[in-house]
């Protein structure tokens, strides 16, 4: 699984799975650029990972704002030569019954979910073109499937699948990949801090194998489609939802 | 990463099965390799030797009553366990649909499916009872439909119904299974076919082959210790062919 020296911008990454995808890629030798609206938490995964021994910088900024992901992209090139990974993980939620759900959910959703990925991800394309060279992993939901009260989360997830496959086909050309990878339910900080124990411990037994999925388990999809070796793998949609997809009931959570 | 000092077992020394023992062998796995075929099972042994890594050759067609438990049961002895199982049995000749014959039929779904049905079995039973255990198996991409190939596809669709059945049945016990479905690979066949090849690399995203090291680098993503929370899944390791097919998530 080779990323050694090269860079990767993971969006999000300042919690998480995207805290977690940082990690793994920093400690197979990539540097990392830890890109989130939070400055602290950037600040704070960027310095964990130099403490390892590893390289990484900090990035603060929102992933569906054209300028400020053009001077992310630019101060990456400056500090490190290139652009090798872009992981597209920011993401928000905002759950809520069809009928009740308002325009601003949805555009709050869609804006940051699919949005931002189009957005870095054309940028990024720019750099990997000039290098012929890139891997683009986007991080969909196995709720693009479609599940309640996630119209707007769902369709951005949705969204997402076939914008990976159209940058598939389109970026080939320029050896550069483009997948996708579908969580089911992970056990993250922004999941525990909404729920109270009581549901957790309700929601892990309503999954296939019992538990919830780690962060890191994520991040080892990831690791995967950002390798040189997957060089032949493009436009793939990959569940790591504990087998959740083969057979997803509406009683299973 | 993730399979060093697993116990894995090998099923078809071909070249993905070839590719994926010595991957494997690489990353720390202790290996078995079964194939029917004596010199080839010998062979790729023989090249993980001279790698500085060990393997047992095991010469079996699993495809034969007994012959799949008893080859999990030489590689527990052998191996101290049995972990992982990868299968890449590939068998199939190319026939228009119009005219193929029973034979042909027979062929595919023996050689394919059989054998697969037997040995994850025969693996399945001892990872249940040890609570761990990871089983990717190779199918094609061709299992999507092809042409001149009614008899593969039938056999390399069962191995992705097969594995997701294993997937389901087997979630809560530790074990995952999970496939790779690759796509035009450099291997015999592509070499026989140039003609066809180049009209099909032609159409393809990334337009070039494969190698067997490309699978076999899928293989030892599904069957590490991390790949725990991901089962059933199908990865299409095909140049990104498999775009042009409807989802088969």
């Amino acid at each position: 699984m080779a990323v050694k020296d090269r860079v990767a911008i993971v969006t999000g990454a300042g919690a998480g799975i995207g805290e977690a995808i940082a990690k793994l890629l920093a400690s197979h030798g990539a540097r990392v650029v830890i890109n989130d609206i939070f400055e602290d938490r950037c600040e704070r995964v960027a310095e964990e990972i130099r403490q390892t021994g590893h390289d990484a910088m900090a990035a603060v900024g929102g992933v569906s704002d054209r300028e400020a992901v053009s001077a992310m992209m630019r101060r990456t090139a400056d500090r490190f030569g290139k652009i090798d990974i872009l992981v597209n993980n920011a993401g928000i939620g905002k759950n809520r019954g069809l009928m009740k759900l308002s325009d601003e959910e949805w555009n709050a959703v869609l804006d940051v979910n699919l949005k931002g990925v189009f957005v870095c991800s054309q940028t990024a394309a720019g750099y990997m073109r000039a290098q012929q060279y890139g891997r683009i992993v986007n991080i969909s939901s196995r709720a693009w499937l479609g599940w309640y009260t996630q119209a707007n989360y769902a369709a951005s997830k949705g969204g997402v699948v076939s914008l990976t496959r159209t940058l598939a086909l389109e970026l080939a050309k320029y050896n550069i990949t483009a997948n996708a990878v579908c969580p089911g339910m992970v056990e993250t900080a922004m999941g525990r801090g909404q729920n109270p124990p009581e549901i957790m411990e309700r929601l892990m037994k309503a999954q296939p194998m019992g538990r919830l999925g780690q962060p890191e388990e994520i991040a080892w999809a990831i690791l995967y489609f950002a390798s040189d070796e997957a060089w032949y793998v493009t436009g793939q949609t990959l569940f790591v939802c504990g087998g959740k997809s083969l057979f997803a009931t509406p009683d299973l959570g | 990463m993730s399979v060093a000092r697993r116990a894995a077992l090998v099923a078809g020394a071909a070249s993905i099965g070839r590719a994926v023992a010595r991957t494997l062998a690489g990353a720390g796995a202790r290996l078995a390799i079964v194939d029917a075929d004596h010199d080839r099972v010998h062979r790729v042994v023989s090249e993980i030797a001279d790698a500085g890594a060990e393997a047992v050759a095991l010469v079996a067609d699993v495809g034969l009553p007994g012959e799949a438990d008893r080859t999990v049961a030489e590689t527990v002895e052998r191996l101290g366990g049995l972990d992982i199982l990868v299968t890449t049995f590939d068998v199939g000749r190319d026939e228009e649909f119009l005219a193929m014959n029973l034979e042909q039929w027979s062929t595919a779904i023996a050689g394919n499916l059989t054998p697969l049905f037997l040995i994850c079995q025969a693996a399945a039973r001892h990872m249940a009872e040890r609570g761990y255990g990871r089983i990717v198996n190779v199918s094609a991409r061709d299992w999507l439909g092809w042409d001149r190939r009614a008899n593969y596809a039938a056999a390399k669709a069962g191995v992705v119904g097969l594995t997701r059945s294993i997937a389901w049945e087997l979630v809560s016990r530790g074990i995952t299974a999970n496939i790779v479905a690759p796509g035009w690979i450099d291997d015999e066949r592509a070499r026989s076919l140039p003609e066809v090849v180049r009209s099909e690399l032609a159409m393809q995203p990334i337009p070039k082959l494969g190698s067997p090291e490309d699978v076999a680098h899928a293989v030892l993503f599904m069957a590490a210790d991390e790949a725990g929370y991901m089962t059933g899944q199908t990865l299409y390791v095909d140049g990104g062919r498999s775009v042009f097919s409807s989802l088969t998530a």
